[in-house]
C-alpha cells in the first residue's frame, strides 16, 4: 500500500476510535443534526474521513458501508433487505477480471497482470462474503418468519421479496456455472494458476454448500408463501367473525338440527378414554401377548435370607464380668429404705455423714442425687416425700436459692 | 406405533407435527393411513384431515341414531367454547399485530404478549373479560396469572402446545384449522352474519 493511502487509512481509523461515541449515537438515532456545540466539529472530521455523509446542510448520516457493517455485526434486521441483488454483478466482475488478466498476460504486461490478479482475489472474497452473509441472513429471516408486520398481506409481500432475493442468489450461482470459469482455468491458453487457487478456495469449494442452502431456502419461502396465500381468506373471515362477536356478544351458533349440510368438522368424534384388557383365553392373542411379555423388564428378585436363632457361647478363656452397683447408688437405696421406715423426716445430709462418710461424693452432689431420685420410677423412691431446706443467696441481685438439706420421709 | 395412533385418535386428539410429530409422520405414509382407516371403518369412524392438511382427527362415518347424541354433545361443546377461543386469538392478533398467528406452528411468546397487553387499557379490559369467559380467575389473579390460566386452558383444549416452558413460548396446533373450518361454515350458512358482512371491499382506483 502506498504512503498516501496508508495515511488516509490511519486517519480514518483514528477518527473512528476517537469519535466512537458519536458514531454509536448516529448509528442508533439514524442522523446527527448540527446544534452549534463542540460536537459539530467532530461530525465535520468524520465527514472529512467519509465516515459520515452529509444529508442536507445541517444533517449528517453514517456512511451506508459502515451502517451495513454494523448491521452485520449487530444482526439487525431491516425491512425488505437487498441481499442477493449484488451477487449477479459480482459474478460478472469476476469473469471480466479473468479476461483482463488473460489480455495482460498475452500483452506481456506483468505488473498489470499482478494487479488484476490481486483484484481477482478480492472479487472472489467479496462474492464469497456476499453469498455467506446473504444466505445466513435469509436463513435467519426464514427461522423468524420475517420481521413483525401488521397484516397477512404485508407478511406475504415480505415473503415474496425474500423469495426474490433467494432466486437472485440461485441465478448468480447458475451464472457462475454458465461463465465456465473453471473450464477456462483448464483450457491451457493462459497460465491462470494464481487466480485458480483463490477461485477454488473461495468459490468452487463452497458452491455445493451454497447450492444446498439456497434450495432449502427456496423450498421454505415457496411453502410459506403458499401457506400465507391459502390462509389469507381465513384470516379475513376470522377477523370479521371476531368483530361480529364483539358487537353481538349474545350470538349463538345455530342448532344442530337446523343445519342441513354436515361438514367434516361437525362429524368429529370427540374423545373417549379407551381402556383395553387382553383376553387371555383367545388363542390368536397369544403371539401378541408373548411379544409384550418378552419386552417387559425382568422382575427384580429379592431373596430374604433368614438367620438361624443365636445361642450364648460360654468360653472358658473369657473373663467373667460382674455387674456391681456404684457405692453412691447403694447409699441412695439404703437412705430411701431408712427414710421410708423413719417416723420423722430424715435429713439426707446427716444420714450420709453418719452412714457413708467415705463414699467419696461431695455433699452438694449427694443432695442433687437425692432430689433427682424423686423422678425415678422405682417404687422405693416414688413413695418418698421431699422437703427442701433452702436459703436465699446473699446477693440481692441474683436472688439465687441454695438447697442446704433435704428432709425425706415416707408417705 | 399403530396402537398409539389408534388410541390418540380415539381420545379425540389432533395429530399434527406440533403435537405428535412421530405419529403424524406415521399417518403421512399412505399405507399406514390405510391400515388405520381399515381399523376405524369397522367401528363406524374414519380419519379426516384439517382443511390445510396439517392435522388428522377422527370423525364418524355416518350420522345415525347412535352417533347423533355424541355429535350433538360435541357440537354443544363447540358452541360453548367458540366465542372465548376466537376472542383470545383476536386479542393476540390485536396485541402483537401478527395475523399469521392463525397459521399452525406459529409461536406465541407469553412475555411479549403480556408486555403489549399491559401497555393498552382496552387490551387489559379484554383480557379481564376473557378471564370471565374462561373461568380463569382465582383468589390472587394478576394479569399475568390470568393469561397463564387461559394458556393452560387452551393447551388442555388442544389449540396450543407449551413448546418452551422456560421462556413460556406456546405453539399453535393444527386444531386452529379446525376452528377456521367452523368459522368458514358459519360464514357460509348463517344469514345473521351476512347482514354485517356487506361492506364492499376497497379497491385501488386510478388517480385520474
Amino acid at each position: 500500500m502506498s504512503k498516501p493511502q496508508n495515511d488516509l487509512l490511519s486517519n480514518a481509523l483514528n477518527a473512528i476510535a476517537t469519535h466512537r461515541d458519536l458514531i454509536h449515537e448516529v448509528y442508533s438515532k439514524g442522523r446527527y443534526i448540527k446544534n452549534g456545540s463542540k460536537t459539530d466539529r467532530d461530525a465535520y472530521v468524520l465527514h472529512q474521513n467519509r465516515i459520515f455523509v452529509s444529508d442536507g446542510r445541517d444533517t449528517y448520516r453514517l456512511s451506508s458501508f459502515i451502517t451495513k457493517f454494523f448491521d452485520e455485526v449487530t444482526q439487525k434486521q431491516r425491512l425488505f433487505e437487498l441481499l442477493g441483488d449484488n451477487a449477479g454483478a459480482q459474478v460478472n466482475r469476476i469473469s471480466q477480471l479473468l479476461d483482463e488478466y488473460a489480455k495482460a498476460v498475452f500483452a506481456g504486461r506483468v505488473e498489470d497482470a499482478d494487479h488484476v490478479s490481486a483484484q481477482f482475489h478480492d472479487a472472489c472474497a467479496d462474492l464469497s462474503d456476499t453469498f455467506s452473509s446473504g444466505i445466513s441472513k435469509l436463513l435467519n429471516q426464514a427461522e423468524t418468519n420475517f420481521a413483525v408486520v401488521n397484516s397477512i398481506e404485508a407478511k406475504t409481500r415480505q415473503n415474496e421479496h425474500y423469495l426474490r432475493q433467494a432466486r437472485r442468489f440461485s441465478d448468480a450461482l447458475e451464472s457462475i456455472d454458465r461463465f465456465g470459469i473453471e473450464q477456462q482455468f483448464g483450457a491451457g491458453y493462459c497460465d491462470f494458476e494464481p487466480l485458480a487457487i483463490s477461485y477454488r478456495t473461495l468459490i468452487s469449494d463452497r458452491k455445493a454448500e451454497w447450492h444446498t442452502e439456497i434450495s432449502r431456502l427456496l423450498h421454505f419461502f415457496e411453502t410459506y408463501l403458499y401457506r400465507l396465500r391459502v390462509i389469507a381468506p381465513d384470516v379475513k373471515r376470522f377477523r370479521q367473525f371476531a368483530n361480529f362477536l364483539q358487537q353481538n356478544p349474545g350470538y349463538e351458533l345455530p342448532e344442530l338440527e337446523e343445519t342441513h349440510h354436515r361438514p367434516l368438522w361437525m362429524m368429529r368424534a370427540a374423545g373417549i378414554n379407551p381402556v383395553a384388557y387382553s383376553d387371555v383365553r383367545d388363542v390368536s392373542t397369544f403371539e401378541y401377548l408373548r411379544e409384550i411379555a418378552s419386552q417387559l423388564p425382568a422382575p427384580k428378585v429379592v431373596s430374604v435370607r433368614e438367620r438361624p436363632p443365636g445361642h450364648i457361647e460360654r468360653s472358658a478363656n473369657k473373663p467373667t464380668e460382674t455387674l456391681r452397683l456404684q457405692p453412691h447408688h447403694v447409699a441412695l437405696y439404703k437412705f430411701a429404705k431408712a427414710a421410708s421406715r423413719s417416723p420423722t423426716p430424715l435429713s439426707a445430709l446427716n444420714w450420709k455423714r453418719q452412714h457413708f462418710p467415705e463414699i467419696g461424693v461431695p455433699d452438694e452432689i449427694w443432695l442433687l442425687l437425692v432430689i433427682n431420685s424423686k423422678n425415678s420410677h422405682r417404687e422405693e423412691f416414688a413413695r418418698l416425700r421431699h422437703h427442701r431446706i433452702e436459703r436465699r443467696g446473699e446477693s440481692r441481685i441474683s436472688m439465687n436459692l441454695f438447697v442446704q438439706d433435704v428432709m425425706v420421709h415416707g408417705s | 406405533m399403530f396402537e398409539r395412533v389408534i388410541f390418540q385418535l380415539l381420545e379425540g386428539a389432533f395429530i399434527c407435527r406440533v403435537l405428535h410429530p412421530d405419529t403424524f409422520d406415521f399417518l403421512c405414509n399412505e399405507e399406514n393411513l390405510r391400515s388405520v382407516e381399515d381399523f376405524f371403518a369397522k367401528i363406524g369412524r374414519r380419519v379426516a384431515k384439517t382443511s390445510k392438511q396439517s392435522g388428522f382427527y377422527l370423525v364418524f362415518s355416518a350420522y345415525g341414531e347412535q352417533e347423533r347424541a355424541l355429535i350433538r354433545s360435541s357440537y354443544a361443546d363447540i358452541k360453548n367454547t367458540l366465542a372465548p377461543v376466537v376472542s383470545f386469538f383476536n386479542l393476540v392478533i390485536r396485541s402483537t399485530g401478527q395475523e399469521d398467528i392463525l397459521m399452525y406452528g406459529t409461536a406465541i411468546e407469553a412475555d411479549t404478549l403480556i408486555g403489549k397487553i399491559d401497555q393498552d387499557i382496552s387490551l387489559r379490559n379484554e383480557l379481564q373479560s376473557l378471564g370471565t369467559h374462561f373461568k380463569a380467575f382465582s383468589s390472587d389473579t394478576t394479569q399475568r396469572k390470568l393469561l397463564d390460566n387461559i394458556f393452560k386452558r387452551l393447551v388442555n383444549d388442544g389449540y396450543l402446545k407449551l413448546a418452551n416452558p422456560e421462556r413460556a413460548i406456546y405453539q399453535v396446533t393444527s386444531k386452529i384449522e379446525y376452528l377456521l373450518d367452523v368459522i368458514k361454515f358459519i360464514h357460509e350458512t348463517d344469514e345473521t352474519l351476512k347482514v354485517g358482512d356487506e361492506q364492499p371491499e376497497s379497491e385501488t382506483g386510478s388517480l385520474i
